[in-house]
């Protein structure tokens, strides 16, 4: 009888502090549901570009300038875009940023992201549409990388450099 | 409606104003100052909060090197277009560097707008309700300061913290320490009636929120660490509260600690080893850097802050005539204990804790000042947030060819101080203090409106001294 009337007189205070508790408990279990059914995977968490991002139509537009850390000295590398128009797109990435296995299209597609113009390929590893700037008959996007023609899926190697020029086929 | 009813409605417009003029003042370009990206802090409390949601394992950014980074790309509010070095920003997860109480506000209010992903986290979003959060501290402390003294310090107080430029643009970082003075002021709000009223629910309600702040951030055992205190200098229950509220905050912040575990026990103890061998940048310099720099992601001068401290020294001098001026002094240097005791970097955030103390301060004094007509120490006071915040807009080279202004009006304030020694009308001089206070908070109001994305870029204009 005295513990119930103790329980009694305990008063809101202290029920405000439980169900705190309670709720929080209950935020907890929710996140161990929630491990277990997740609503989003983890890579859709990365998913860029952002959906705030307006595409450009020129893949020249912008740059991601600067040169990022790098402490070993190698493992960056640059990726240039050299537009119809004569601007030209230079950006360095850093190979940590991109796949476990990154190849020319990983670094083109991540520069994409970024600097927010899509990119349209064939099979065969190759670009047929850059922003709005579509191959032609006598003329089109061409891969180089280390100077040298290149696919898509050509892996990549620290300090690798990849040209994106628009000349003729 | 009698006087005393017309009196208190004019009162409460004026509250009304100043608290719709602080939330105008937070709102005005929040998405834009502080610049994005200048603190990845905000997007890593939101994005903690929006993988708890959407996984249920907390994922943010930590520099931390307990942890196995994964390196990604995330170009959040068009980051790496912003100045930004192009680095990947490190990933960890589980992300154990602080609780996730705020997370899964400004997370949680963005996966309500529709956020999935991290980039699309932008703090047109995630700064919303730190927008909430900062005027709900406005008015907390006008109802701390009426409390603890009277309404009419309490309104000074209000509108000092309602536009200070440093205290506007600090309030909408989405950083624990603005929710951590949410739940400091609500829980000595509650202590302050659990003494008044000897009425243990308040106290109970001290004690979760209290708790709450430690589920803020580990910097917020400065709330319980006050009650503490205050229960030892304002009740006779001394032994009985101190268990109460130790216990209480153990029971909540274990919530925490078995949150970690839940995830991987040696990467939580890990990360909170590391966190306690943190650098600490400043040394012992920490305490004389409190009043000498005042900074938000960038050096931003204020003089309310300065002379906030010095209205501390003053009430801590007064203590033992007014005692209840250690409901201003003990919560601060309980977080001035924390903040010593846990060093780092010299991160502006981690001083935003002891803004609405020593404003309260300000209020405090500016009351007790106005009551006495007491002009010389109201100017003394006023002049350090005034020279500072119209230095910004006539630096020292513009000014040599204003001299004979800034000397007449010296002269002039020189004899009106001399005349308020003999005319001994209160009124009038009461009447000068609220004129000159008024003219200087429109000067914080006019600064707040000129600080855009070209200002808030040129020293001059922020880092006045």
């Amino acid at each position: 009888m005295n513990i119930e009337k103790k329980i009694k007189n305990l008063g809101w205070g202290i029920n405000v502090y439980f169900l705190t508790l309670l709720l929080l408990i209950l935020a907890g279990i929710y996140f161990q549901y929630r491990k277990k059914h997740p609503i989003n995977n983890f890579n859709n968490l990365f998913k860029t570009p952002s959906a705030f991002s307006q595409f450009y139509s020129n893949p020249c537009q912008t740059n991601i300038a600067g040169e990022p850390d790098i402490p070993d000295g190698k493992s960056y590398i640059k990726v240039i875009i050299y537009c119809p128009d004569g601007s030209t797109t230079y950006n360095t990435l850093r190979l940590d940023g991109l796949s476990n296995k990154p190849t020319v299209g990983n670094a083109l597609q991540k520069v994409a992201e970024i600097n927010n113009f899509k990119i349209v390929s064939n099979l065969g590893g190759k670009i047929i549409q850059i922003g709005n700037i579509s191959n032609q008959k006598n003329s089109g996007w061409n891969i180089y990388l280390d100077q040298k023609p290149a696919f898509l899926f050509s892996k990549l190697n620290p300090k690798s450099n990849i040209s994106i020029k628009y000349d003729k086929n | 409606m009698t006087k005393i009813n017309r009196l208190n409605f004019l009162f409460f417009i004026l509250i009304s104003i100043i608290i719709l003029m602080g939330f105008y003042l937070r709102y005005h370009r929040y998405s834009q100052i502080p610049f994005p990206g200048e603190s990845l802090d905000e997007y890593s409390f939101s994005w903690l909060g929006l993988s708890l949601i959407e996984q249920g394992i907390p994922i943010a950014t930590s520099g931390l090197p307990s942890y196995k980074h994964l390196y990604k790309y995330i170009n959040v509010d068009q980051y790496y277009h912003s100045g930004a070095i192009p680095n990947p920003i490190p990933i960890d997860q589980p992300w154990f560097d602080h609780p996730p109480l705020l997370g899964l506000i400004t997370g949680g209010y963005s996966f309500i707008k529709g956020v999935r992903n991290f980039s699309d986290a932008s703090v047109i979003y995630i700064r919303k309700p730190m927008l909430i959060i900062g005027t709900l501290n406005i008015i907390l402390l006008f109802i701390f300061i009426t409390l603890i003294y009277n309404k009419y310090a309490a309104l000074i107080a209000s509108l000092i913290y309602s536009t200070d430029p440093l205290i506007v643009i600090s309030s909408r970082m989405v950083q624990a320490e603005n929710l951590i003075i949410t739940f400091f002021l609500l829980s000595l709000i509650s202590f302050f009636l659990y003494i008044k009223k000897n009425n243990n629910n308040f106290l109970w309600l001290a004690i979760t929120f209290s708790g709450l702040a430690t589920l803020t951030k580990v910097s917020g055992w400065s709330v319980p660490i006050a009650l503490i205190l205050l229960s030892n200098f304002f009740s006779t229950k001394k032994l009985e509260n101190f268990l109460k509220i130790l216990g209480g905050n153990l029971a909540m912040f274990s919530l925490f600690i078995f949150y970690g575990f839940s995830y991987n026990i040696h990467l939580f103890l890990s990360v909170w080893m590391t966190n306690s061998g943190r650098y600490f940048r400043e040394g012992l310099l920490s305490f004389y850097n409190l009043f000498t720099t005042q900074n938000i992601t960038r050096d931003f001068s204020s003089g309310w802050i300065l002379a906030g401290w010095i209205a501390v020294f003053i009430i801590a001098f007064q203590v033992k005539q007014k005692s209840r001026n250690l409901w201003i002094i003990l919560p601060l240097l309980s977080y001035l204990f924390i903040f010593l005791l846990f060093g780092s970097e010299n991160y502006g955030w981690y001083k935003f804790p002891f803004y609405p103390f020593l404003i309260g301060g300000l209020g405090l004094i500016f009351y007790d000042l106005i009551e006495e007509g007491d002009l010389l120490l109201s100017i003394f006071i006023l002049v350090l947030p005034f020279s500072i915040m119209t230095n910004r807009f006539f630096p020292a080279n513009e000014i040599s060819n204003k001299m004979v202004f800034y000397r007449l009006g010296l002269l002039g304030l020189a004899a009106i101080i001399f005349s308020s020694f003999y005319y001994k009308n209160k009124l009038i001089w009461r009447i000068i203090i609220l004129l000159l206070i008024s003219s200087v908070i429109i000067i914080n109001i006019y600064t707040n409106s000129i600080i855009n994305i070209s200002t808030w870029y040129n020293k001059n204009l922020l880092q006045s001294i």
